[in-house]
């Protein structure tokens, strides 16, 4: 008797789940846009995923507030569906799955390197099309061929040249290499040691650390330092790099580091102070570009009210991207038709953003290989500050 | 020279956190012939406990030892009554699978309310340097930390009486039951003991590195080889394990391969298990 | 009276396999395609369970054996350009091969020192596949091309089903033989079984490598689903999920892998679609939670657990009849 009491209370609990889970709210008239998102929001990549929701979710608000956007003779509000895949590429292609066959999404966004191959493995399947979204600097996304998706940040070989440019002309000629192992590392690995070594450099001690296991890099640096390097690559996610810095100083390490574009220079200064970062070479922290784009500003104290932390590149690329999404779909005159939003992106400068109106200015976008334009800025720490701070047009060059 | 000098001192600091994990891990398994595999993640718990006693408490270090310690011991036999004690006399595997449950809970929990990596500062924030070593003197504490309880441990279960209980019930459980020993209260001990062990060497390790959930996760199977390289149960044998161990890392990082650093320890463990199937040690079957 | 039994029983499996014939008619396709991938799971989970459930032996490298047959086939059909019929066959065998292998020294060491080798292997396989960017196919991985016959998701389904039942059917036969005989007596006391004359190292490497063929299978059938592979799918995590889907379903049963891993890979999906704040963030806790308690109170798991309360009841039911009887 009791156990039958127990089933029907499950199975009625199960039910009024279901129930509830299934009603999604509609606006009087309005129809609403579901947008995926695949990222890590739990595990070793927690933040890094939660600032790219972050940018979504800021930009998805502030356009349903307005009462969303009218293409055609309707108008629609957009929803964020987030699904965790803790950088596992299989958990993305499930989750990109259920986005599809489930939900009927047909832009996914994904902000991890080895995760969007998957997804490329599917997009295109006919009558199961979607447009992929990704954030990543892996240069050969930028070239990919891949007809429904668009790259957001611009390729890391961007910055290779203007980095060794300023490492060299401090004179600096002997390298240790110490970046995060995986992919990902070993693709910038290569990229940095090749290019160094083209340009007179030499590369003195290797020694790869996982960025993400690792939690003392003291016995990877000893090595590394033995071989007496002017400059050391390092990088990964920035917690463990600002730590990589901080025990590198600690064991008397007075030269440069050369920090790949994942790790975030601000973010790494909050931890060691600028003071450790003399003669640190990485990428423009965010609100350093308020300088070029005063929208820039704005936004960083937006998402500090909201957040209580440091804006990222990550959350602003990730929202004014969302904006030239929606732009796109307003030019194909469609938010299902795949093709047409694809397309959309090279009509009517919808990849056009200006600093004045968006924290971040795009150029348009590469039409043939789907990569926005936005420009690299390379930064160097020198006497306690941030200088050098050129924009790289990279497609121009 | 020198640069061998530095690997070999970092080696042997790297030891001493795996010989403080190791140590009750293997106390555990001899007296309760449990593999606790939520060891480190118990441990990972002893860091978050720093932080919060340390940075949002705002008590000293050194107090900050005692009291993760204690609560740390308090948890460790929490652990025990509801989850390791209602398995006794199952399976090996069957306590094996509630640990990774165990591990699922910790880590899951840990990472919804804070999932960002955290930062414990340095009580002494300086660096000494000698004959072209450079070291934290945070290495130091480590070093000599574990040596000091290392010692304690020993003395405590040499000297004291409930130390030989606790000797005596891993030697011969039956026969220590018999006496008049309960073993419910010595293995609730242990754990108290194990587990302490774990937060110190959180406690100490936690200002060198920074704080994450997973950081129990490589540190476990670590502590685990070591155990059986030393032999299941035997405290000589975790001892020498752990240090060899961190030695070993340490210098293959210098001359071998940074990037299969973690493979050495798994490779050698096959090795010597292919070699003499119960271990280097005396070792229980 | 046991004739009929055994005709219901008979009755009752025909009835099941038309249900699982006639779902993707019935589901939508992200469900069609969630039971491929629950079913390819549940071979890989029977092949521990001969190892472990009926053999006693605890491995924890079938994470990293799942990893070599996905492997091993993506590499023979998409670099070496090999027949789709003979690469099936072929990555089984290769991980069949490398189970000898590896069963060879580690079989010798017993209890939590095999389970413990296995798992360095397991490790050391993971950081193989990791770094190796030339095996693993760096960060765009491994892509595994489907066979014209296979590219609806029905078809993969129907194609799965069918290996389930020839695995569940050889696991059976292997069960009811000589040698299911032999292992269990190897499980319950290895000493005995030698002293009355078993060769117990040599059956517990057959079993082995019979385990590693079949767990290499279910790999492939992963990879054919999936499309696409990466150096993850050699992760000791999955050597621990089977071993959960094992022990939650029953042990030593050949109901129980398929109730505990169906059962737990739906529930875990379910957790994490169903769009409930904290549900999806905190399901590894539950699942946790849920381990921890069946464990506890259901040592045998979910079938072991039913059969004890399907005895309990029938127990009771006779003894209703005959107080009946006497009344």
């Amino acid at each position: 008797m009791r156990l039958k009491t127990a089933i029907i209370l499950t199975v009625a609990l199960t039910m009024a789940a279901l129930a509830f889970a299934g009603c999604g709210e509609k606006e009087s008239g309005k129809v609403t846009v579901r947008i995926g998102l695949t990222a890590p929001l739990s595990g070793i990549g927690a933040g890094y995923g939660q600032d790219i929701k972050a940018g979504l979710d800021m930009a998805i608000d502030e356009v349903n507030t307005k009462g969303g956007v009218t293409i055609g003779d309707t108008t629609y509000v957009f929803e964020l569906l987030a699904s965790d895949d803790e950088m596992v590429p299989e958990s993305s292609l499930s989750n990109a799955q259920n986005f599809v066959l489930e939900k009927d999404i047909k832009v996914i966004w994904d902000p991890t390197a080895n995760t969007i191959q998957s997804l490329m493995g599917i997009n295109q399947t006919a009558g199961e099309e979607f447009l992929i979204m990704a954030y990543t600097s892996v240069p050969l996304y930028a070239q990919a061929p891949n007809k429904y998706m668009v790259t957001l940040p611009p390729p890391f070989s961007v910055y290779v040249k203007e980095w060794i440019k300023m490492a060299m002309g401090k004179g600096w000629k002997k390298m240790g290499m110490l970046q995060t192992t995986g992919a990902y590392g070993d693709l910038w690995g290569k990229t940095m040691k090749e290019a160094w070594t083209k340009a007179g450099g030499t590369v003195v001690a290797e020694a790869p650390a996982s960025y993400y296991t690792e939690s003392d890099f003291t016995p990877y640096l000893t090595t590394v330092l033995a071989a007496n390097p002017d400059v050391i690559f390092c990088g990964g996610p920035s917690d463990p790099t600002a730590l990589v810095i901080e025990q590198a100083r600690s064991l008397g390490f007075k030269g440069g580091f050369i920090v790949i574009d994942q790790a975030k220079l601000d973010n790494i200064a909050d931890k060691t102070g600028m003071e450790k970062l003399e003669g640190c070479i990485g990428v423009l922290p965010v609100e350093q570009g308020a300088e070029n784009w005063p929208a820039m500003n704005d936004f960083a104290k937006k998402y500090q009210d909201e957040y209580g932390e440091r804006v990222t590149w990550e959350t602003a690329i990730c929202y004014t991207g969302f904006h030239i999404l929606v732009n796109a779909m307003k030019e194909a005159g469609s938010v299902d038709d795949v093709a047409a939003i694809r397309a959309g992106f090279a009509k009517g400068n919808a990849a056009v953003t200006s600093g004045e109106e968006f924290p971040v200015a795009f150029s348009g976008i590469n039409n043939d290989t789907g990569a926005l334009l936005m420009p690299g800025t390379a930064v160097m720490v020198e006497n306690g500050k941030f200088v050098g701070m050129d924009m790289i047009e990279w497609w121009k060059q | 020279m020198s640069f061998f000098l530095n690997q070999v001192i970092i080696g042997i600091q790297l030891g001493s956190q795996y010989v403080m994990v190791a140590l009750g891990l293997t106390l555990i398994f001899g007296i309760l012939d449990i593999s606790h595999f939520a060891h480190g993640h118990l441990y990972m718990i002893g860091a978050y406990l720093l932080y919060m006693v340390m940075v949002l408490g705002g008590v000293n270090y050194w107090l900050a030892l005692f009291i993760c310690m204690a609560a740390l011991a308090l948890v460790g036999m929490l652990v025990e009554r509801a989850v390791y004690r209602p398995l006794r006399g199952q399976p090996q595997i069957n306590t094996f699978i509630a640990a990774i449950g165990l591990i699922l809970m910790l880590e899951t929990l840990v990472r919804g309310i804070q999932p960002k990596a955290l930062s414990v500062p340095k009580p002494i924030d300086k660096t000494l340097s000698f004959g072209g070593i450079s070291m934290e003197v945070q290495r130091l504490i480590v070093i000599i930390g574990a040596i000091l309880l290392i010692t304690a441990l020993q003395l405590f279960i040499k000297r004291t009486r409930l130390g030989t209980a606790i000797e005596a019930v891993a030697q011969d459980r039956e026969g220590a039951s018999l006496v008049g020993i309960s073993v419910n209260r010595i293995s609730a001990l242990t754990f108290a003991v194990a587990t302490a062990l774990a937060a110190a060497a959180a406690v100490f390790m936690a200002p060198l590195a920074f704080i994450s959930p997973e950081m129990g996760g490589v540190l476990i199977l670590k502590a685990f080889v070591i155990v059986v390289i030393g032999g299941l149960g035997s405290i000589k044998g975790a001892i020498a394990g752990g240090y060899i161990l961190g030695l070993l890392e340490a210098l293959a990082i210098a001359y071998v391969s940074s990037a299969y650093k973690d493979v050495f320890a798994f490779a050698v463990l096959i090795v010597i298990l292919a070699v003499r199937p119960t271990g280097l040690f005396r070792g229980r079957d | 009276m046991e004739k009929k039994a055994k005709y219901a029983k008979a009755a009752a499996l025909l009835a099941l396999l038309g249900i699982a014939a006639a779902l993707p008619w019935l589901l939508g396709k992200y469900q069609v395609r969630i039971l491929t991938l629950a079913m390819a799971w549940t071979i890989a989970t029977l092949s521990l369970n001969l190892i472990l459930g009926y053999a006693g032996q605890a491995s924890l490298a079938h994470g990293a054996f799942l990893g070599i047959g996905a492997y091993s086939f993506g590499i023979m059909v998409e670099r070496v350009g090999l027949n789709f019929w003979l690469s099936l066959p072929l990555a089984c065998l290769v991980t069949a091969l490398l189970g000898m292998l590896v069963g060879l020294p580690s079989l010798r060491a017993k209890g939590p020192y095999f389970a413990i080798v296995t798992l360095c292997f397991n490790v050391i396989i993971l950081k193989v596949f990791e770094n190796w960017n030339w095996l693993s196919g760096g960060i765009q991985g491994q892509v595994v091309p489907r066979p014209a016959f296979l590219v609806q998701r029905w078809a993969r389904y129907y194609f799965v089903l069918a290996f389930l039942v020839l695995t569940l059917v050889v696991m059976r036969l292997i069960v009811k033989s000589m040698l299911g005989v032999t292992l269990m007596s190897i499980r319950s006391n290895e000493d005995l079984a030698e002293a009355v004359g078993v060769n117990s190292f040599r059956n517990k490497l057959l079993a082995f490598v019979v385990s590693c063929f079949t767990v290499g299978l279910a790999g492939v059938l992963l990879a054919l689903e999936n499309g696409q592979l990466d150096f993850t799918i050699t992760n000791y995590l999955y050597s621990f999920y089977l071993l959960i889907y094992l022990l939650i379903g029953g042990v030593a049963t050949l109901s129980g892998p398929v109730v505990g891993t169906i059962g737990l890979y739906l529930l875990l999906d379910y957790m994490k679609n169903i769009g409930i704040k904290g549900v999806e963030e905190f399901r590894y806790f539950l699942f946790g939670l849920v381990l921890v308690l069946v464990i506890i109170f259901f040592p045998m798991g979910i079938v072991g657990g039913a059969r004890r309360i399907w005895e309990w009841a029938r127990g009771r039911l006779r003894r209703g009849e005959a107080q009946e009887v006497a009344g």
